[in-house]
């Protein structure tokens, strides 16, 4: 059965972090967006829901020459073997062949975090509790985007409620192609240095096509060949050389994230 | 023989039982069935139906006058995005200004007036009507026996010029600003110049060299969205002259690391080379009074005596006042530090001598005069903190914005009479001030009611727009012009104000008499001379509609006398008895008010920021104090010590204890009853208004 509308697109990212400054937009955008409840006190950074989080890597060079950049990482959108799809024991995982994105269903996730141990980016997040909003900020969530429930994984799926919207608009104007404009994820749309380019990467006159295969462009961790669809940019060559390190290795390094 | 049931066939029969549920569906489909039934937990939230509508209006959380795009679900804000193609804003919103719809609904959001029973830490908060609360401000204001102060921090507003009446009103008034002012060297330069009643702003479009001094431009400073269109469009040169390595330090393309305190002494280094290697611009020598005493000052600080203070070397110096010169556009700035403090005044006008020197004042891409915004009184500077004597405010009035700055309270304690003072606060959430405050009347919240949006500092034009509500007000807030018309009333004081509404049409109405300037109206994208709207009250429907008017450009004039006014000795080499404490914050997020409970991302969940109680140093000094990363530490200055964990960063300069000061993001912890985790506290606070240098020591706990 024919489950793609219009041509198959391949959605993906590059992100300049010679732009990125940290400030935090996109995530708390992504949040907003999303429906990720705000912490609560017990939270942390390992047991904390941020479907984009932002490390800061530094060049391991004694202060005043250190450098830092910081990196967004969140779900990259594995293309070939995606292990977290390969491993959910529940179909919980999908990859969309129309447009690549790795979807996550949370209705059929049993929680069993295989798909966590499974992904090499750490980009999956668990509910282990049940997530809680003010009262009055209950009714400000984005009408579009379902809540998640305690017991379950969840992680970026490119803003998948915002492509909706845009298929949507489309449909209703009779076409089957989306207008790109119309589908920008929350981060993309948030970052005010313009340091994050969305769009498909298929189509090779694309900002994104072009810019991800510019030659200071690179991807984390591309030998373990899972063709990852976010794609990170740096005229820096000790950023793009981590890009390659293992987190052991980097620890010696100066790896702060 | 009766069958005799075995050890063994009991075990079997568990067995075989258990592998045949495990084969059988029943325990998966349980398992995934719980899955569907926890969606119908009462705990998971309904989402909202309804229509999907936008809507405009002003983000008022700083001074930066940010341009909002709200989507809407049955009427109700549910996500905030910048307006494109603003020709102010550039289509950007800051971190807090993203998630600001959420502020009406802080888990310490105040719905009663309030007083606060006791002085202390323990004291409790009762509620109050509203009509006793203002009686008993105004008893205290009339029995006060030293001066009647607001501190407004967010001055050029309507209700600013509210406040600047009432206090002409009453027997020593003072009105007072946030001290972390970022147009400090705005207000020496004018100073310098005598011209007191212009306003100015910077040429940054024009501009190829930005030197700056501690600014944090490239974090939220002035109207964000402005700087980071200007450092994208990578046409100026940014130089960040700071003892940390900021947010602002890593994006500039040269980050000069001085010693902490040390900014005069560069500044004055500069100026030295200026003059003596005759660099100073030649449109400024015949408008320079006495410069004899200013040269004579510039002359103890060359780069060769002053580098084991500063650790700069005389050749980036002699680099730094040469490309001042050579770029022939460019401008030199300090910035009031997040947290941090402001510059003491001495260095401020050492910074600004920078700018007279290189004669940039009134040129294109320097330091630009502009109009003030039709109908505002201009000519009024709020009284400097340092001229504030201390022990002399009786009552002081608390406006509920926020200048975006830290604020310490021992500050603001060192101005009150001890043990006789009465404090107020209008703020719409509990906050550090509010909860030090004798009385507490809750304003609106954010987007709760209309407010006016002045000029952002730093702006080379001048504009005025609305913030209108996209909240409904809850009965319970009360503006501060009421609380404020209230109080007068009951002082027997009379003041020519209505409703907040009709002075907001009465300064349209001016705008729109003067036939100057241009809307950008957001709906259509389009610019509109204000000469083709046809009446003030178009005017007023276009801007609570979505819009700002942007004033033309004002003639330029030439500096005419120029004083080089400072009084300053060569420095002499003190030993610190204990590490310089730098704290340090983030614009908007380190001040008086709460921020989003969804900053938590940023705070908690990712440590992108560090949270209150985080202090950093650098490898070297961690060793040297038997820290480690994570560790726990206790840090202790002369004002008391408190509880820290250690982060150890090779950012950090060997030597120093940079302190983070931010706010509890999840409002579970109420600032009126600290745990001591507000480094602010630790600060010493100067003479000068300022809290920049501190010593202090940490030892592992």
């Amino acid at each position: 059965m024919e489950t793609s509308i219009g041509k198959k697109q391949k959605y993906g990212m590059v992100i300049d972090l010679d732009k990125c400054n940290g400030c935090g937009g996109c995530t708390v955008a992504c949040a907003i967006e999303n429906n990720v409840p705000p912490a609560l006190e017990k939270m942390n950074k390992r047991n904390g829901i941020t479907w984009l989080n932002i490390s800061t890597v530094s060049n391991n060079e004694q202060f005043p020459k250190i450098e830092s950049v910081f990196i967004p990482m969140f779900c990259q959108q594995c293309e070939k073997e995606t292990p977290c799809m390969t491993v959910c024991p529940q179909n919980a995982v999908d990859v969309d062949p129309s447009t690549g994105i790795v979807g996550q269903v949370p209705q059929r996730c049993l929680g069993c975090r295989y798909c966590m141990t499974a992904c090499p980016y750490h980009a999956r997040y668990f509910n282990w509790w049940d997530p809680e909003w003010t009262e009055g900020m209950k009714q400000q969530l984005n009408p579009d985007v379902a809540p998640r429930m305690r017991g379950v994984v969840e992680k970026c799926n490119f803003c998948h409620g915002r492509l909706h919207t845009a298929k949507q608009k489309a449909a209703a104007q009779g076409s089957r192609e989306i207008n790109p404009a119309d589908y920008v994820p929350a981060c993309v749309e948030s970052c005010p240095n313009k340091a994050i380019t969305f769009g498909d990467l298929n189509d090779l006159t694309t900002n994104v096509s072009q810019l991800s295969k510019s030659e200071n462009t690179f991807r984390f961790l591309s030998r373990l060949g899972t063709e990852p669809k976010v794609y990170y940019h740096s005229e820096k060559k000790w950023v793009r050389t981590m890009a390659e390190k293992s987190l052991t290795r980097s620890h010696q390094e100066g790896f702060n994230g | 023989m009766p069958k005799v049931i075995t050890r063994r066939d009991i075990l079997k029969f568990t067995g075989g039982g258990i592998l045949g549920i495990m084969l059988s569906p029943l325990p998966w489909k349980l398992l995934d069935d719980s899955a569907i039934w926890t969606q119908n937990w009462s705990l998971i939230p309904k989402l909202a139906h309804g229509p999907i509508t936008t809507a405009f209006s002003h983000c008022t959380l700083c001074t930066g006058g940010c341009a909002i795009k709200a989507e809407c679900v049955s009427g109700m804000p549910y996500y905030l995005r910048g307006v494109q193609n603003h020709p102010l804003t550039h289509g950007t919103i800051c971190t807090q200004g993203l998630a600001s719809h959420h502020m009406a609904h802080h888990p310490l959001r105040i719905v009663h007036p309030h007083k606060f029973v006791g002085k202390t830490d323990n004291s409790t908060m009762v509620a109050v009507s509203l009509q006793n609360s203002l009686d008993e401000i105004a008893k205290r204001i009339r029995d006060a026996k030293g001066s009647i102060a607001i501190l407004d921090q967010q001055p050029n507003r309507i209700i600013s010029e509210v406040y600047r009446e009432f206090l002409s009103k009453t027997e020593n008034g003072k009105y007072i600003t946030s001290p972390s002012r970022e147009d400090g060297m705005i207000v020496a330069l004018k100073e310098m110049m005598n011209r007191p009643s212009e306003s100015f702003g910077f040429d940054f479009e024009n501009t190829k060299l930005i030197v700056s001094f501690g600014a944090p431009l490239l974090d939220g400073w002035g109207t964000p969205g402005r700087m980071t269109a200007l450092q994208n469009s990578k046409k100026v040169k940014f130089i960040q002259i700071e003892s940390r390595y900021s947010r602002t330090a890593m994006q500039s393309d040269e980050w000069i690391a001085l010693q902490s305190g040390t900014e005069k002494i560069i500044a004055l280094n500069i100026a030295h080379v200026l003059i003596n290697e005759e660099l100073i611009s030649h449109k400024i020598q015949n408008s320079i009074v006495d410069f004899t005493q200013f040269k004579n000052i510039c002359k103890e600080f060359n780069p060769e005596r002053t580098f084991s203070i500063t650790g700069i070397d005389p050749k980036t110096i002699h680099l730094i006042a040469q490309g001042l010169v050579k770029s022939e556009a460019a401008i030199v700035l300090s910035g009031a530090d997040p947290g941090g403090g402001p510059f003491d005044q001495e260095t401020e006008k050492a910074i600004a001598s920078l700018n007279l020197l290189i004669g940039n004042v009134g040129e294109t891409g320097g330091i630009v005069s502009r109009k003030e915004i039709p109908g505002n009184k201009i000519g009024y500077d709020p009284i400097q903190w340092s001229n504030i004597p201390d022990h002399s405010i009786s009552v002081l009035i608390v406006d509920g914005a926020d200048s975006g700055y830290a604020l310490p309270w021992s500050l603001i304690e060192k101005k009150l009479i001890p043990d006789n003072n009465f404090v107020v606060s209008l703020s719409p959430l509990l906050n550090e001030i509010s909860a030090h405050s004798d009385y507490l009347i809750p304003s609106p919240a954010f987007l709760e009611s209309m407010n006016d949006v002045p000029t952002p500092n730093g702006n080379n034009v001048s504009s005025f727009a609305l913030s209108t509500p996209l909240l409904k007000k809850q009965n319970y807030t009360n503006d501060p012009i009421d609380v404020i018309k209230e109080i007068a009333s009951r002082s027997n004081i009379v003041l020519k104000i209505t409703r907040y509404e009709e002075l907001l049409k009465q300064k349209i109405e001016t705008i729109h008499s003067q036939k100057r300037g241009t809307i950008y109206v957001y709906a259509d994208q389009s610019s509109i001379n204000i000469k083709d709207i046809p009446s003030a009250n178009e005017l007023w429907t276009k801007l609570t509609e979505g819009a700002v008017w942007i004033d033309e450009p004002s003639k330029q004039t030439t500096p005419g006398k120029i004083i080089f006014a400072l009084a300053t000795a060569f420095p002499q080499e003190t030993k610190l008895e204990g590490f310089p404490l730098i704290a340090y914050g983030w614009r908007g997020a380190t001040s008086t008010v709460q921020i989003s409970p969804i900053l938590s991302k940023v705070f908690q969940e990712t440590e992108l920021r560090n949270v209150n109680g985080v202090v950093s140093i650098n490898p070297t000094t961690a060793r040297q104090l038997g820290l480690s990363q994570k560790g726990h530490a206790t840090l202790s200055t002369k004002n008391g010590s408190m509880k820290v964990i250690v982060k150890i960063e090779s950012t950090v300069r060997p030597g120093i204890i940079e302190a983070s000061i931010a706010p509890h993001v999840n409002g579970i912890e109420t600032p009126r009853h600290p745990n001591g985790n507000n480094i602010l506290n630790l600060c010493e606070v100067t003479n000068n208004g300022t809290w920049r240098i501190t010593t202090a020591n940490l030892l592992k706990a």
